[in-house]
């Protein structure tokens, strides 16, 4: 069995989950997305908001699994955060385990759902043009991202959030 | 022209086991022809031709697809050759750099 690489499947679902929310401008509605899952990820990805930690992906003996938040983060990195738990939950879902997403947990894990959160968070298709140019801080504010993580998209080539091998 | 709709539709088979299975399972050419998708005519001839045992198999290959066409289009949008005439009866050749 060949794999994809991690960057494409990530394109490809970020891609897939905007087009199936209807999402045509920044920021991406992420926590609509987590509440209201796609149908068939229903058992794979939840919301549930602490007070405590930062954001993890859980599947308890029930069954359900979800995202366990801490509601006192800041926005923009509660997002992050919410954005990178969501990767994990894909990954363990029975058609992103058959599309070839990484087993998990892994040792890469933490590279992984960065990337993810990127493409989707400041997907290619809704960023405006000369993105690039804008400081760190607007396009930050832009995408509901951390400003490092606006940064490091600006250096990435070719402004598609980078193209390292995972 | 974007990857936008391949993109799409393995997207689509990544958050559906559903949709996955009836790509793989004889149903591909009636859900490439989904409006959502907005496949170019030559994209679904290409997704029809692939030949694979798992969606994995069908994703990678898909990867290649688009990859194939980029560099295509990298290459038409780099530099290339044109004739050039020039006020003598005599012409050449020169080769100039698309500026984007």
């Amino acid at each position: 069995m060949t794999k994809p690489s991690l960057k494409f499947l990530c394109d490809c679902m970020a891609a897939a989950l905007l087009s199936h929310y209807g999402v045509t401008a920044l920021p991406v509605p992420l926590r609509q997305m987590l509440i209201n899952p796609p149908p068939e990820l229903s058992g794979d990805l939840g919301l549930t908001e602490v007070g405590f930690g930062e954001a993890i992906w859980l599947r308890p003996p029930s069954g359900q699994a979800s995202i366990f938040v801490n509601a006192d983060m800041p926005e923009c990195e509660r997002r992050y955060a919410m954005a990178r738990a969501m990767f994990i939950g894909l990954c363990a879902s029975q058609s992103g385990r058959a599309a070839g997403l990484p087993a998990v947990p892994n040792d890469d894990l933490k590279a992984q759902s960065d990337l993810f959160a990127r493409r989707l968070l400041m997907a290619p298709e809704l960023m405006p043009n000369g993105w690039e140019q804008l400081e760190p801080q607007a396009l930050a504010e832009l995408c509901g991202v951390p400003e490092p993580v606006a940064a490091m998209a600006q250096q990435q080539p070719a402004g598609r959030g980078g193209s390292k091998t995972i | 022209m974007t990857a936008l709709g391949l993109n799409k539709l393995v997207g689509r088979g990544c958050i559906s086991a559903s949709f996955q299975a009836a790509l793989m399972d004889g149903r591909r050419a009636e859900l490439i022809r989904l409006p959502e998708f907005q496949l170019e005519p030559d994209e679904a001839r290409a997704l029809l031709a692939i030949k694979a045992d798992t969606f994995a198999d069908f994703a990678s290959a898909v990867e290649r697809l688009v990859e194939g066409r980029d560099s295509q289009a990298a290459r038409a949008e780099g530099p290339y050759l044109s004739a050039a005439r020039w006020p003598s009866t005599a012409s050449t050749r020169i080769a100039f750099r698309h500026e984007r």
